[in-house]
Order: structure tokens, then sequence, then C-alpha cells
């Protein structure tokens, strides 16, 4: 077939160039380990999207939670435990805090004096470890400050007192013994007018903090679909965005070249054959993605090899992501080509574009970093089709069907991409 | 082969070709002469479907370019004046692409590739980079991957641009022998030398309008070549009436001849000797 010609033609002239070749493989290799070891531990800058789970149901847990949604740091949203592990899986969430049934009762001040605390579940992305400790940390303020809250009056104060001085067992130390009887001494009502409590008897019950404990205990489980045995490998997430960056400034190469070739004559060659245009630009898009389809194989071939980044999800989906995004990169290079009517134009628009996707569109770095307006951009770019579709099925351990809106977007995208190039395009 | 009637082209306001009528017969070698910006390379684009006719017919070997260019293409192998040419890959692989888009596979394509190599002369360059040959082994191979696909009709577009004299040289043989071999060839210059050199009959162009066409004797023929007078004349005038005028003077003469004109002077006489830009 005569067209295939074209897409041999752009073979040629990318393996002829064996170091500019080789330095598309290596490149983003050494950008991915360096990025990957970057952002191991990565720091908080945005909110946190808290999904809660609350089984207990209780006034107290329901207090809880709303404290927890005035705490302003959280974006809280409640749902099912079900609910929550499939969108922590899919990596639509940070952390799920799960108040179990039951909790409630000892989410009381007592706790923090009986050392029998509530347990919560803190549930989080693999991804988001840096997420899960400062969400642990924030919410055990907000349970310490609702509990002390508690304690604000004298008569709620006295009720905990003397529900402890009860409780204790007769051969209880008698430090605790006198401590716990001065607070209810001091929680007695106020005298009428003036009258101070004794220096040193009683003493507010949160400045009492030696003997106290934090009134909730966190278990906190990772959610991925590969089960919570299997870590987040950060290398994961870095060879695909350094990869997908590589493949645009390819396809931006590719664009060049068809520029290139219209400005010094070249292209005339295609035009002189009996090829449609159409066909002859869709070829060079054919091309341009087979070009990328080789630099995807080397490249992950050195991140499963040497870094661990593995498929844990489905290889079809892999694949079938692997090959969209190719088919993506050859309808940016038409797209690029349709728009720049000068090598310097696809230069500055094209690394303008490349760059906005990549960063916006997560590949450079996780979505969670960035504002919250730019993370709904983000859904409008390709490059979060992509990263989203390559983490599904590497490190989140997802099935097929979780790579398919990926496919269809990116496939969506080259469609788009390809037919504004063609439509577009100049042949003089 | 070539019947070109009322072609119009234009872009925007300007009007590149401007009704010409042309017809190359089968078999010819025929030159189109012309200035730059007179409209030559249009009309190439035009016998080939890469440029749209405002109004007009343009037919190759029967049909008709309009409505099937790609048919077109594979009767015709047009040279152009730029080199369509893969700098960054050898001679062979751009014969094999340019044979290849024609359609060209396996054994029928190795063959051909390598007639392509032995016209060009470049058998042993075959494996270097194009970009590392001289010009005039470029223009040469340039020649060659026009003609991958055996056309029967060739429209060399101004082929020996910046080349050493032994590299026109081999280009004019090889375009006598595509010529002996049968087919026609259409041959674009604005080099006078050239054209008398090669070809049997000549139109030249200006300003996209044909301004003379005709056998190259015809253009350049004259009254017979005086031996022993050379006359000026601030006015055109016929030989007999000079000769009469001389007779009715009283000067005996034998006759008047009009030294012979070269086709330079034809042409410098149609087109005119202000400069050209480049179009």
């Amino acid at each position: 077939m005569s067209w295939t010609w074209v897409v041999r033609k752009d073979l040629m002239r990318f393996l002829r160039d064996r170091q500019g070749a080789a330095m598309s493989v290596v490149v983003p290799v050494v950008l991915a380990a360096f990025l990957g070891m970057l952002f191991a531990p990565r720091p908080s800058t945005g909110s946190i999207d808290l999904l809660v789970v609350d089984e207990d149901g209780s006034a107290v847990s329901r207090a809880l939670v709303q404290a927890v949604k005035d705490e302003g740091t959280f974006t809280v949203e409640e749902l099912d435990l079900v609910s929550a592990r499939a969108r922590l899986e899919a990596g639509d969430a940070d952390v799920a805090l799960r108040i179990p049934a039951g909790s409630g009762a000892r989410l009381g001040p007592t706790a923090m004096f009986t050392g029998q605390q509530g347990e919560l579940e803190l549930l989080f992305d693999p991804s988001d470890q840096t997420e899960a400790d400062i969400s642990e940390g924030l919410l055990t303020q907000v349970a310490m400050q609702q509990t002390l809250s508690k304690l604000g009056d004298r008569q709620s104060m006295g009720g905990v007192f003397d529900e402890l001085v009860t409780g204790l067992p007769a051969d209880a130390d008698p430090e605790l013994r006198s401590f716990l009887e001065s607070g209810q001494r001091y929680a007695q009502p106020a005298p009428a007018t003036g009258e101070t409590p004794p220096a040193g008897e009683a003493p507010p019950a949160a400045e009492t903090s030696g003997g106290l404990k934090a009134p909730v205990v966190f278990t906190k489980t990772q959610v991925s679909a590969a089960g919570p045995a299997v870590g987040y490998n950060s290398y994961s997430h870095n060879f695909a965005g350094t990869l997908l960056l590589f493949l645009l400034f390819g396809a931006q190469s590719t664009a060049r070249n068809l520029i290139s070739e219209r400005e010094q004559g070249s292209l005339l060659r295609l035009r002189l054959s009996p090829l449609r245009p159409a066909v002859a630009l869709v070829a060079t898009g054919v091309g341009s993605a087979l070009v990328a389809l080789l630099v995807s194989v080397a490249v992950y071939a050195v991140g499963m090899l040497v870094f661990g980044v593995e498929v844990r999800g489905s290889w079809l989906g892999f694949v079938a992501v692997v090959l969209s995004i190719c088919a993506f990169v050859g309808g940016f290079a038409l797209l690029l080509a349709g728009l720049g009517r000068t090598e310097a134009q696809v230069s500055s628009v094209g690394t303008f574009a490349v760059l906005v996707m990549s960063f916006a569109g997560g590949a450079m770095f996780p979505s969670f970093m960035m504002p919250g307006w730019l993370q709904s951009v983000a859904l409008a770019l390709p490059t979060y089709w992509a990263t989203r579709g390559l983490a599904a099925m590497t490190w989140r351990a997802l099935p097929l069907s979780a790579a398919l809106p990926s496919v269809a977007m990116l496939l969506g995208f080259a469609l788009l991409f390809g037919v504004i190039g063609l439509r577009r395009f100049r042949w003089d | 082969m070539i019947r070109v009637q009322g072609l119009v082209v234009r872009f925007g306001s300007l009007t590149a070709v401007d009704g010409l009528d042309l017809h190359v017969p089968r078999g010819r070698l025929f030159g189109l002469l012309g200035p730059n910006g007179a409209g030559k390379s249009t009309t190439i684009g035009g016998l080939g479907g890469l440029v749209a006719a405002s109004a007009g017919k343009v037919e190759v070997d029967g049909l008709d370019v309009a409505a099937d260019p790609r048919a077109v293409r594979r009767r015709l192998g047009i040279v152009p004046q730029r080199l369509a040419l893969y700098a960054a890959l050898d001679a062979t692989e751009n014969l094999r692409i340019a044979g290849g888009l024609h359609g060209l596979s396996g054994r029928a394509l190795a063959e051909r590739v390598a007639w392509g190599l032995a016209l060009a002369r470049l058998e042993a360059r075959h494996r270097a980079p194009v970009g590392t040959l001289s010009g005039g082994m470029q223009r040469r191979l340039n020649l060659a991957c026009a003609l991958m696909h055996d056309p029967p009709l060739v429209i060399c577009d101004e082929p020996t641009t910046g080349v050493d004299p032994q590299s026109r040289n081999h280009i004019f043989d090889m375009i006598r022998a595509l010529h002996q071999e049968g087919r026609t060839v259409v041959y674009t210059t604005h080099y006078m030398e050239e054209v008398e050199a090669l070809c049997e009959e000549v139109a030249i162009m200006d300003h996209g309008r044909l301004l003379a066409c005709g056998p190259l004797a015809e253009l350049v023929g004259s009254p017979a070549v005086g031996d022993h007078l050379s006359v000026a004349l601030d006015q055109a005038v016929r030989p007999e009436l000079v000769q009469a005028a001389l007779q009715a003077a009283g000067i005996r003469v034998r006759g008047v001849q009009v030294p012979p004109r070269s086709l330079e002077s034809v042409f410098l006489e149609l087109t005119g000797r202000a400069l050209r830009d480049a179009s």
C-alpha cells in the first residue's frame, strides 16, 4: 500500500538519527527517575478531599462529622463504605474517615482519662501517604477540640468527673483518685459573687495533660485494588507522566518536520504521488504514533526492569491505554502542523501546549497538588485521561473496565485533533 | 499529450496564468521558456493537479486533470525546481520512498531503485545521506525519483539550477535518453541555451500569457544571412524596402539580408529587458 511509505519514511528518519532516537528514551527515563525520587514523599498544598463513612450515626458521631466540616481544611463528602473504597481505588479521593458502628459511645471526654478511646479508621490512597498523615493529625485535633468543648461548663464537667470517680476501682491510684475528686469539687456550682477556687486545688481539665490521652485513635488502611499489602510506587506515576511529556514533544517534532518539508520542498514528494492529500497526512500521523509506540515500549521496559514499575491491573487495558495515547500523539502532531504556519510557530505554540497539558493534566505533578479549579479544568485535558488510565492499569491494579474511559477520551481527542489538523493544514 | 485550453489560475487578486492555450504532442521534447514570475511553475502545478484552475481545462494523456488528478499523476513525472528529497536519508531510501508512494513494491521496486541509482550515477554513493551529496548529485537524484514509476510524460522544472557543467551535461543526457525512449518531455527554464540545446519546440510565456509557440527553427529562423553589410535600423522595416530604398538611392546591391537572431534576442524582444524579481 502506497500510504505505508509515508509511515516508513517517518520511521526511517526517526531511526536514522540514532542519537536522537536514543535520547528520546534516555531523557524521559532519567527525568522520571529524578521525579520519582523527588516526589516519593509529597507535601500537601491544597484542601484534602475527605470521604466520611459514618456507620455509627449517633449524635456524637454526627457532631464529629460536623466539626470536621467546620475545620476548613477538608472538603467533606459523606457516603457508604463500598462507594468510598471504590473512589479511593480509582484515585478520585485522597482519604476516607470511617466511624465504625458503636464507636460514638467512646468518643466522650472520659476516653481521655480511661484510655478506652474511640477507634476510627482512616482509609487512604497509597499515593497520598502524606495526605493521610496530615489528615490523622488534623482529625485528632478536631476530636480533641470537640471533646474539650464538652467540658466547657461546670455542669458538663461535673458529670464527667462524677462518672470517672464512680467508675474507679477500689485499688485505684490514690493520686488519680485525689485528682478526680478535686475536679469534682471544681465543677461544683460557682459561688454567687467573686469567689475563686482555692489556689492549686482545681486546675482546668484541659491543663491536666499529664494523664490525658487523645480521645480517638486511628487505624490507617491503604486502599487500592491491589490490596493493602502492595505499596505505592512513585515511579509508576512519574514514568507515565514523563513519557507523556516527551511523546508530546515528539509530536511537536513531527509537526516541525512536516512544516520543514513544506518549506524545503520535500513535501512535494507526497503531493506528486497519487495519494490523496488527506491520506498522506493521516499516514504522517500514523508514523508519529508508531514512533511514540517505539519510545513507549522502550521507556516502560526500562521502568519495569530497573525501577519496579508493574502492570498490576489489566495488561490488555494497559496496552489499550498506551495505544490510544499513541493515537492521540499522532492527532496532536497533525493539529500542531495545521495550526502553525512556520517552524517557529509550531515550536512556540507546541511548547506552550505541551507544558500546559502536561502540568495541568497531572502528568508531571499529582493533581491533588493543584488548586481545585485547575483540577476541574484537567478533566478536559487528554493528558489527565492518559495519566489516569496508566495509573489505573499499573499501580492502582484496576480491571480493564477502568481503562475504557481513558481509551475513549484519548481516541476522541485523537480524532478531534486530527480532523482539525487535516482541515487547517496548508500544503503550500 | 498535453492540451491546455483557456487556463486561468488566480491567487486572490493575482492572476498567475491568464488564458493559456497550449498543445504538446506526444513524444516531443518541448521547451517552456519564461522569466521569473511568468507563470511557468503555476502552469506545471496545473498540469499535475497541484493548483486548482480558476477557469479553463487541462488534459494530460486524454485525462481531465480536475476530474482525476490521481490518475494523471500516475502518468506524470514532475521534477520539481526545489529538491523534493529527504536529506537525512540516503539515495536508495529516497528512491524506495518515491517508488513506494507510486505503488511499487518487492522485486519491481528493487529493480527500479537499481535503475534509478544507475541513471543518477550514484551507485558508489547510494548509502550516503543525501545531505552530504553535491548539488549536482542531488539534482540527478531528484530527477531519478520523479521517474521511478516510469511515467510517459516528464516535466522538468529548471532541473539544472545550481549544478556544475558536468552534472548539467549528464542531466541533458538523461533528458535526451528519456525522449529517445519515446517519452514526452516538457523542459522549463529561463536558460535559452539549454532550450536551444535540447528542445525541438518552444513556448515562451510571460505575465501568465503565451507569447510565442512553435518549432525552434521557426522561432529563431530569419531571412538569409548577409555576409558583407550590417545595417542598424532605427525602425522595423522589411528588407525589400531597404533594398528598394538603396536602389532608389542608386546603390547597387545584390540583396539585403537580415542576420539570424538568437532565441535569446527573440525572447528578450517579446518579454522585455527589465529585471524580474522571483515570484
